[in-house]
């Protein structure tokens, strides 16, 4: 499909410079965390440069054959006693992501672990999707499991969602038990993907309420590892051309595993799906599952592979409509880390859709500053 | 010339010996704070928790890890025997934790005497040295020790 050459294009540039330039002027006026009568901020900006090659033009509306993006995820936090603010900012030239302020949370954290937040959030479900954000550079590989792709990427689950977002920690002598509760307005379809609502741009689509619950453990001498179960259910309006409602349930586990010379992250979703059209229902269950294997060489390169897999999806009433879903994939990537958080990665991939299949090569720089 | 040989043995292992206790030296790396947080303590998952970005309060405080980043040796012990990580992942993972929950990066102090001054004059500070500079610096206290042994 052909991409809109057009005025969107040149505004969603000339809207990166500007962001460019915000970010270059931001970082150096808070490049040192600012503190003032008890209000701290901090400012984080992960630019990035992705080069795409695909073997065919995929059928999905605003990705080519080949695809050249700069982007900028831009993060603010401030902290005021118990209080805490924070926005993350994304923006991308030439992609199918646009300008977005992903997430604008006010938060109370009165201590003993325990935060309560209000405000656009990133919904706990699974690990990958409060892992990393939009930061890329964070992450090893370049690309996110299509399973927890964003909205706008041909992903089919509420990626955000704007309520109340709840976390708590609680450490016993062996264990660090962590839940993780996310309630509010979640996604509406359109125009073959989903869209989740944006704060600050009135809304044409109705929502409706998503939400999510996750538990995870870590073992106390590694607090970082873990291991976790979700629930999660949404019901999302759709398009009266296509659908008028879908109501999905999502049940899952996952694991995050550092075992100092592998890291391994695996997820396994149990997914069903009720779409009601012209007042008859239709549903299908499916499995969705990706493992990614990190073996570090020294301390600058990292190479690394990932399996994707959904099984039983193949007569699902909604996933059709998401031409963008990537059903299966197998990639292998390597990163190499350099200078201080600069990240070159290359990555090969080969993706299966539901009305078709290409193979990819992906190049990408990311950094973090400051 | 037989007494001279036996003398000689003698002296080059009791050199040697001294030699090896001053390679195998047993060293210690302890938690400090200023003078006025004396009666916090931290159990080792509150210590891990800390290091690795998260959010401790004691009696009403918040704990700030700062990093002591004034002896690259310390570095790579507080890297591989108390968080268990490479330089590299262990930032990310705090940049991670940043990112995710809002709040501070973690301060890096690269010398002794701001350090001092930072714990001394900041609430809630908490950071790691070699137990031996603790000595040359009033102003610190001992809260725990992190980790023991010897480097060759």
């Amino acid at each position: 499909m052909e991409r809109d050459i057009s005025s969107n294009s040149f505004l969603s540039m000339r809207m990166v410079r500007y962001w460019l330039v915000a970010a270059l002027l931001a970082s150096n006026l808070v490049a040192i965390p600012f503190s003032y009568g008890g209000l701290t901020t901090e400012f984080l900006a992960f630019p990035s440069v992705t080069g795409t090659h695909r073997s065919q033009v995929p059928p999905v509306h605003g990705v080519d054959r080949e695809d050249f993006i700069p982007a900028v995820d831009l993060f603010i936090t401030a902290d005021y006693e118990d209080f805490r603010v924070l926005a993350e900012l994304f923006t991308e030239a030439n992609g199918t992501h646009g300008n977005h302020l992903e997430r604008f949370q006010f938060g109370w954290l009165p201590g003993d672990d325990l935060e309560v937040w209000l405000g656009r959030f990133h919904n706990p479900i699974g690990f990958w999707n409060t892992a990393y954000h939009h930061g890329g550079y964070l992450q090893t590989s370049i690309s996110r499991p299509a399973i927890i792709d964003f909205e706008h990427d041909g992903g089919i689950l509420p990626i955000h969602l704007t309520g109340l977002f709840v976390e708590k920690r609680v450490n016993t002598a062996r264990s660090s038990w962590h839940y993780a509760f996310g309630l509010g307005a979640g996604p509406y379809f359109k125009e073959h993907h989903l869209e989740a609502v944006d704060t600050f741009r009135s809304e044409d689509n109705s929502t409706k309420l998503a939400g999510s619950l996750r538990l995870s453990w870590s073992p106390v001498s590694t607090v970082d590892n873990q291991v976790g179960l979700f629930v999660g259910g949404a019901a999302i309006p759709g398009e009266v051309s296509k659908f008028e409602e879908l109501k999905q349930q999502i049940v899952g586990l996952y694991t995050d595993w550092d075992f100092q010379s592998m890291r391994m992250t695996g997820a396994l979703y149990s997914i069903k799906n009720d779409v009601r059209k012209s007042g008859k229902r239709t549903d299908n269950s499916f499995i969705n599952s990706y493992l990614q294997l990190e073996m570090p060489l020294g301390a600058s390169w990292t190479p690394y592979g990932r399996l994707e897999k959904s099984m039983g999806d193949e007569d699902d009433p909604f996933l059709h409509h998401v031409h963008a879903f990537i059903r299966d994939r197998a990639l292998v990537g390597v990163r190499y880390d350099f200078l201080h958080n600069h990240s070159l990665k290359l990555e090969l991939s080969k993706a299966e859709l539901a009305a078709s299949h290409y193979n990819q090569v992906t190049l990408q720089w990311s950094a973090v500053f400051p | 010339m037989r007494v001279r040989f036996t003398s000689l043995i003698f002296a080059i292992l009791v050199l040697c010996n001294g030699v090896a206790t001053v390679v195998a030296a047993e060293k210690k790396v302890v938690l400090v704070a200023g003078a006025h947080m004396s009666d916090v303590r931290l159990d080792h998952t509150e210590i891990r928790q800390l290091f690795l970005g998260g959010d401790i309060i004691k009696d009403g405080v918040r704990i700030v890890a700062v990093i002591n980043d004034s002896d690259p040796l310390l570095y790579e012990i507080f890297l591989q025997k108390i968080v268990f990580m490479s330089a590299r992942t262990y930032e990310r993972r705090l940049i991670s934790r940043v990112l995710h929950k809002g709040g501070q990066r973690m301060p890096y102090v690269s010398n002794l005497s701001s350090l001092e001054y930072g714990l001394t004059t900041n609430p809630g500070w908490v950071s790691f040295m070699w137990e031996q500079s603790v000595h040359t610096l009033p102003g610190i206290t001992v809260i725990g020790e992190l980790w023991h042994g010897s480097i060759n």
